[in-house]
């Protein structure tokens, strides 16, 4: 993204969106009743398997001990107390909500439906196959994995959002100086510094996070990336660009803020673990994945 | 000069022998033979020059063959001219091993070829002869080749031998003392029922020696022993106590061996020989009928265990004796008469093997179900035991049977049973298959929706159960005890309002940007 501000931001643009109506009337125009409803569908899911019993929801987890394709596929849907789903709910409605915003003024609509149909029918089986990379004694269950994978879009929304809104000249392919520093930041978080010992995680997370930092800025600078500039110009966009520039902040504020939820320095609870490594799967992949269709121009329209 | 001569083919292969029916005995027979009737009687080759006819094949098998076939004889051998009669004695020897009397004969259908002792037709029970205790015949062959056409073979392929066990014709006799017929001199005292002291002197080198104990008691009358004796004494000189419980000795330990046979009686003897100078010991003893069927005894899983120096108990077997035997012996037929041969002398014990079920495993299908479902336990069965038995496995929740199968299992085999069961109430159920854990069944929904911590510990049972602890990441927390860790993928509802409040904080500042005045 080494562009300058969009020649869309001319005067009357600003003029006319000055209060941000221009914006709602064009987000309102490029919403879809059945792209609402297909996402309305999940909280509506994962509330129905929620009002099944417990010995049933429980069925339907995923054991490590007695994998099937059945509970990989149902773990994810499954919740076992209100906070645990109300998280989850919530957490998808900002992601997918910011996110599918994003992607309609972005004109990338139908690369976000057909990631959202990936996440919730594929996501499940495959982030469930990869936690038997490490085997325990243990169940799975819960949604947030795919909430990550929805993380894991944004900063491709983002990407696509900024070069149509703002920086026409900006490159997709420069995305990956965004991913290192982020999965960097998830390592900082999940594994906060520690006195060193063997069963602790000392500086790795730091290490990790310094590392990701450093990776991103060479692959920037190796995309002509100018780190200060495209800040300053990414700020700029977002103050002069009312509510256009006010998605765009959004959707940079999930992208930094989310890793702190999901990954939270002490991942113990009562009997449980969180997940991290299934969270870090999932930003992983839905970035990776779309990144290459994206680069390789598969959703241009 | 010499001419070839045309000769005759004979060959005969011993390949059955039938009339089993001798119990067990030791076959004292120097040499390879063949053997049959349970070792009872030994067939070899005759010592001399005609047992070259006879040779035990490779399946140590006796062949009596009077050709060139014939390994002892070579191939320059040119058999038996036709139109002769020819006769050859001690050929091979039938040497009868056990300790009863028996009649044995041969049965042959050829009509070239009769078998014969002593000059005799030896074919036929008609022409049996009566064979003592490791007394031997030694068998000859008429041949009547005349008539017969050179090349062609005389005889059957096949023979048999044939014995039963006969009335005997003099036993030494066996009350307090004896002496006589040049056997050793026994002496026998009765203190009490259940003592007996043996005395034998004068003993042949490799002599047997019989102690008769005259139902000395091991458990009252309804156990006692009746003989023992004593083969390949070589001691001149050897005297023996003999002692019967119902209950343990004192200075021995109760019989306790891995297939948990059932005591029925013991049996100790003292001896003041040294092992070595006797080659087996076999026991007689006998049980009442009666008693038997009355605790449900299968005969045939009566056995005798000996009390190894080392104090373990090694299962030494036992036999019933036959029926006929029984009849022709004149015993009572009112007790079950039973043999064991020993090669060390201590303490014995009269048990019954009896079947041990045990539940080795149980896994359970379905660790949570609905009210009305069904819930299916598999349970491996193993019969540890050393009898065959058939036991009903009962599947309990929380100590309630709720399902039942009925196993039959031979010694040391397994079985896996399906126990289902239907569960109507809702609620958390300890299962067990015949008190071994079966794991916990969760039926409905019993917590409500509230909470999961309290249902942690719901899990498919093992009964072998070897959970392992699971962690995860740097994960600290210890997962429920015996159940698997939760690994809820969640967010904290208190961090994500965090985040939203982040997330209007930067709207809110970027709106108040925009505000500022710009120069």
């Amino acid at each position: 993204m080494t562009a300058s501000p969009n020649a869309r931001s001319d005067g009357t643009t600003a003029k006319r969106d000055a209060d941000g109506s221009g914006f709602r009337r064009e987000l309102v125009a490029g919403v879809r009743l059945v792209d609402l409803l297909a996402l309305a569908a999940v909280p509506v899911v994962l509330g129905a398997v929620f009002a099944l019993p417990e010995s049933t929801r429980r069925s339907l987890a995923f054991a490590y001990t007695d994998p099937t394709v059945r509970t990989a596929f149902t773990a994810h849907y499954v919740h076992l107390d209100v906070d645990h789903l109300a998280g989850n709910v919530a957490g998808y409605v900002v992601l997918a909500g910011v996110g599918y915003a994003l992607a309609v003024l972005a004109g990338c609509r139908r690369f976000f439906m057909v990631a959202l149909a990936t996440f919730l029918a594929a996501f499940p089986v495959v982030l469930s196959a990869l936690n038997l990379a490490v085997p325990r004694n243990a169940i799975s269950f819960g949604f947030s994995g795919i909430n990550m994978a929805f993380a894991g879009l944004l900063p491709l929304l983002l990407g696509v959002y900024a070069r149509e809104r703002f920086f026409p000249e900006a490159s997709i392919r420069a995305l990956p100086a965004v991913f290192f520093p982020l999965v960097g930041w998830m390592a900082f978080l999940a594994l906060p510094v520690s006195p060193g010992s063997l069963d602790e995680p000392g500086l790795a997370g730091l290490a990790t996070a310094v590392a990701g930092i450093l990776l991103g800025l060479l692959y920037a600078s190796s995309t002509g990336v100018r780190i200060r500039r495209a800040l300053r110009d990414g700020v700029r966009a977002a103050i002069s660009n009312p509510g256009y520039g006010d998605l765009f902040a959004i959707g940079v504020a999930l992208v930094v803020g989310y890793p702190v939820v999901g990954f939270p320095g002490d991942p113990t609870g009562p009997d449980s673990v969180v997940n991290l490594y299934v969270h870090l799967l999932g930003f992983c992949l839905a970035f990776i994945g779309p990144f290459i269709l994206l680069a390789a121009g598969t959703f241009e329209e | 000069m010499p001419t070839a001569r045309r000769t005759l083919i004979f060959a005969l292969l011993l390949v059955a022998a039938g009339s089993l029916i001798f119990t067990t005995g030791a076959a004292v027979v120097d040499g390879p033979a063949d053997t049959f009737a349970d070792d009872d009687l030994a067939v070899q080759p005759a010592d001399g020059p005609n047992g070259n006819y006879a040779y035990l094949n490779d399946d140590d098998e006796i062949v009596v063959d009077i050709s060139a076939s014939n390994p002892n004889l070579g191939p320059d051998f040119e058999g038996v001219n036709p139109d002769a009669l020819a006769a050859a004695d001690g050929v091979f020897e039938i040497t009868y091993t056990a300790d009863e009397y028996a009649r044995v004969w041969i049965d042959h259908p050829g009509e070239n070829v009769t078998f014969t002792a002593d000059g005799k037709s030896f074919e036929g029970r008609d022409n049996n002869v009566t064979l003592a205790p490791n007394e031997s015949v030694a068998v000859g062959l008429s041949l009547d080749a005349r008539g017969e056409v050179a090349g062609t073979q005389l005889g059957a392929d096949e023979f048999s031998i044939r014995g039963e066990v006969a009335e005997p014709e003099s036993v030494p006799s066996s009350s307090d003392f004896s002496t006589g017929d040049g056997g050793p001199t026994i002496t026998v005292t009765s203190p009490s029922d259940d003592r007996r002291e043996f005395v034998a002197s004068d003993i042949d080198h490799d002599d047997t020696v019989r102690f008769e104990a005259d139902g000395m008691h091991l458990d009252g009358e309804n156990v006692t022993l009746d003989r023992l004796d004593l083969a390949g004494v070589r001691n001149e000189h050897i005297e023996v106590n003999a002692a019967g419980s119902p209950e343990p000795f004192a200075n021995g330990s109760a019989l306790d061996a891995p297939t948990t046979p059932r005591p029925i009686a013991y049996l100790g003897v003292e001896h003041d020989f040294d092992p070595d100078e006797v080659d087996a010991m076999t026991i007689r003893f006998s049980a009442s009928r009666e008693t038997l069927d009355d605790a449900g005894i299968d005969p045939k899983n009566v056995t005798l265990y000996r009390q190894t120096d080392a104090g373990n108990w090694a299962e030494k077997g036992a036999s019933v004796a036959d029926e006929d035997v029984v009849r022709i012996r004149g015993l009572s037929e009112d007790r079950v008469h039973f043999r064991a041969t020993t090669d060390g002398f201590s303490t014995f014990a009269v048990a019954e093997r009896v079947p041990r079920f045990d539940v080795t495993e149980t896994a359970l299908d379905t660790p949570a179900i609905e009210p009305g479902e069904e819930a299916t336990v598999r349970a491996t069965v193993e019969n540890g035991g050393g009898a065959a038995g058939e036991r009903t496995v009962t599947l309990t929740a929380d100590g309630d049977p709720v399902a039942n199968e009925t196993v039959s299992l031979a010694p040391n085999e397994t079985a896996t049973v399906a126990l289902s069961g239907v569960f109507e109430t809702a609620g958390e159920y300890d299962l067990a298959v015949a008190g071994t854990d079966a794991g916990t069944l969760l039926v409905g929904d019993p917590a409500g929706d509230d909470g999961s911590a309290d249902n942690a510990g719901t899990r498919a049972g093992t009964g072998s159960g070897t959970d392992e602890g699971a962690q995860t990441g740097d994960g600290a927390a210890e997962g429920p005890v015996g159940g698997p860790t939760e690994e809820p993928g969640a967010i904290d509802l208190v961090e994500l309002g965090g985040l939203l409040a982040f997330v209007v904080l930067v709207v809110a500042g970027i709106a108040l940007v925009r505000r500022m005045p710009r120069s």
